[in-house]
């Protein structure tokens, strides 16, 4: 006997209470054994549409229903400052393990409804990770970037290494050299870092202020040297922080060293 | 090298050399002691023309350049219409729309070039999965940003004298260059999704080849003067010929 699910999961609604829908389901499930097989498949796979439904409740008053970043709520992070809530028609993504102009992985975007991104969206660990999961089928859908076929990680150089004094050192040489104080004028003294302030822009022209690199918890791509390093690499897409993997490509273990510089910018 | 005046008549474009009409130009060839009717074997031909500007041409601001001077220079001379002496009009984007073949056989990368903290070509067309390769010949530092209307198709950081990185054009649509590092250095790409496509020179001069007879659309672009289409003729026999005239922007 074959039993339809409509009854007991309503697919175009998320469970509000996932543990009291597991309950009732171990519970169809000791009633029917034939369901199981119909019923591990689903619970495995992301759906799009379920994705779709939590989108509606969770996202939608900032992202927008269409994805556009015009939702109700975004009038309120400031009209006319950056960032906007992502329009998430548009492919662009900044928080991504891959080459810059790609599109982020799977993980790259639950990591970012994990950990959510300090100051502008909030973390969706509440959610369960399959229901982040349904949300990233969904936000593949939301632009036909995703048709393009997937983009991979890039690796990161063996590392993190120690931060002595020579490898700082080392790394605010190269913080220098590679002139990032242009934009992140902390600590190196920099009238080119002055001159850019309020000049940089994002995607919409709006202006995008650099981080400051002190304060640590800011960060919107994470702070552990491997989110760091990782930021370095790819760049951040839609905003000036460009990706440096080709101008550390001769050596790619130095990049630990510069995370080593910009960490010890916010320890005491 | 002597070549058959039919091979450099059919150019490299030609439909002939692409999967299918290859085949049948090879099975035509194999065939020609057999007694056979003449093909129609279609000829490829060009279409050439010149661009012109028609109106006041606009004076050149003067941009004060404060970073990088020793290699940048001073200041930058912005000169969005560019006209030659005859009113030829340089840097307008050409393009044949209609053609039924649509497979590029460019494969050469695209190179685009950081030199001077100018960008080389500044203006250019390219066929999808045709690859740029992008990379800095100057002493310092540049950050090469791409971009179509909608996303970063490349921000990167370039080292002096780097290798560079290349990467293929997936998408067609406009694209606008920019170097984070020098807000003055500006350049575009158009990518198409055929072969069709180029840039008028200094005396506003283009030319198409490989297309087969027929009536088609010419597409000229300006980045500040707007589209223009017009009705274009290849004959059977011998090359087309067309101008194009645009006129003031509106102020
Ligand atoms: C309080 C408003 C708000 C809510 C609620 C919100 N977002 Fe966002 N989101 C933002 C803002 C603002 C940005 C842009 C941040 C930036 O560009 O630095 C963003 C960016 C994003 C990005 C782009 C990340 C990247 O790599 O560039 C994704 C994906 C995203 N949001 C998905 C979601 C999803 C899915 C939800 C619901 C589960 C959600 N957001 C809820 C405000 C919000
Ligand atoms: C052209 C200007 C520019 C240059 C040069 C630049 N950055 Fe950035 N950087 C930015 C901007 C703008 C942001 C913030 C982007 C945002 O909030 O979306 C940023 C953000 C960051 C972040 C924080 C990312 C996060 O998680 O929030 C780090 C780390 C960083 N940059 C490191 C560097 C390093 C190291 C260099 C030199 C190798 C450098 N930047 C060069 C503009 C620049």
């Amino acid at each position: 006997m074959r039993l339809s699910l409509e009854p007991i999961w309503p697919f175009n609604r998320p469970p509000r209470n996932p543990g009291a829908l597991a309950v009732a389901l171990s519970l169809t499930l000791t009633a029917f054994p034939a369901f199981s097989a119909d019923v591990s498949p689903i619970e495995r796979t992301p759906s799009a549409q379920t994705g779709k439904a939590l989108y509606e409740q969770a996202c939608a008053f900032c992202h927008g229903i269409g994805g556009q970043g015009d939702g109700p709520d975004a009038f309120y992070l400031g009209p006319y400052s950056a960032p906007r809530p992502r329009d998430l028609t548009s492919g662009e993504y900044k928080f991504r393990s891959t080459p810059s102009g790609s599109l982020p992985t799977d993980d790259d975007l639950l990591r970012t409804l994990t950990v959510g991104i300090p100051g502008y969206m909030p973390s969706f660990q509440s959610l369960s990770d399959m229901d982040r999961r349904h949300l990233v089928a969904y936000l593949k859908t939301l632009s036909p970037a995703f048709q393009e076929g997937k983009a991979q990680s890039l690796p990161l150089p063996p590392g993190p290494i120690p931060a002595t004094p020579e490898s700082i050192q080392q790394g605010r040489a190269l913080y220098v050299a590679l002139d990032c104080m242009t934009c992140h004028s902390e600590q190196v003294n920099s009238p080119e870092g002055l001159l850019t302030q309020g000049k940089l822009k994002d995607r919409r022209g709006l202006t995008l202020h650099p981080r400051d690199l002190t304060n640590l918890t800011s960060y919107k791509n994470g702070h552990s040297p491997s989110d760091i390093a990782r930021t370095i690499l790819t760049g951040l897409d839609g905003s000036p922080m460009a990706s440096y993997l080709e101008a550390l490509e001769p050596h790619p273990e130095q990049v630990w060293h510069l995370v080593n510089y910009i960490l010890s910018l916010s320890s005491p | 090298m002597n070549t058959h005046p039919i091979w450099s008549k059919l150019g490299t474009k030609s439909p002939l050399f692409r999967s299918t009409g290859g085949l049948l130009f090879g099975i035509f060839l194999a065939n020609m002691t057999v007694e056979y009717s003449f093909p129609d074997i279609i000829l490829a031909t060009d279409i050439q023309g010149q661009v012109f500007y028609r109106g006041p041409v606009p004076e050149s601001t003067t941009i004060p350049i404060t970073k990088d001077s020793e290699v940048c220079g001073t200041s930058r001379k912005n000169t969005p219409i560019r006209v030659h002496t005859s009113g030829g009009l340089q840097h307008v984007i050409i393009s044949i729309q209609g053609h039924p073949d649509t497979d590029s056989d460019q494969t050469q990368d695209y190179v685009l070039t950081n030199k001077g903290c100018e960008f080389y070509p500044a203006v250019g067309t390219v066929s999808i999965n045709q690859k740029i390769h992008v990379s800095n010949k100057d002493a310092i530092l540049h950050n090469t940003h791409i971009r179509t209307t909608d996303r970063a198709f490349l921000n990167v950081v370039l080292l002096p004298d780097s290798k560079g990185i290349t990467k293929p054009f997936k998408k067609p649509g406009p694209m606008t260059i920019q170097c984070n590092k020098h807000p003055f250095m500006a350049g575009a790409i158009y990518v198409f999704a055929h072969p069709f496509h180029t840039t008028t020179d200094e005396q506003g001069l283009f030319r198409i080849s490989g297309l087969t007879p027929g009536v088609y659309t010419l597409r000229s672009f300006h980045p500040v003067l707007g589209t223009q289409e017009q009705k274009v003729t290849i004959p059977s026999d011998g090359l087309a010929s067309v101008t194009v005239e645009f006129s003031a922007p509106p102020p």
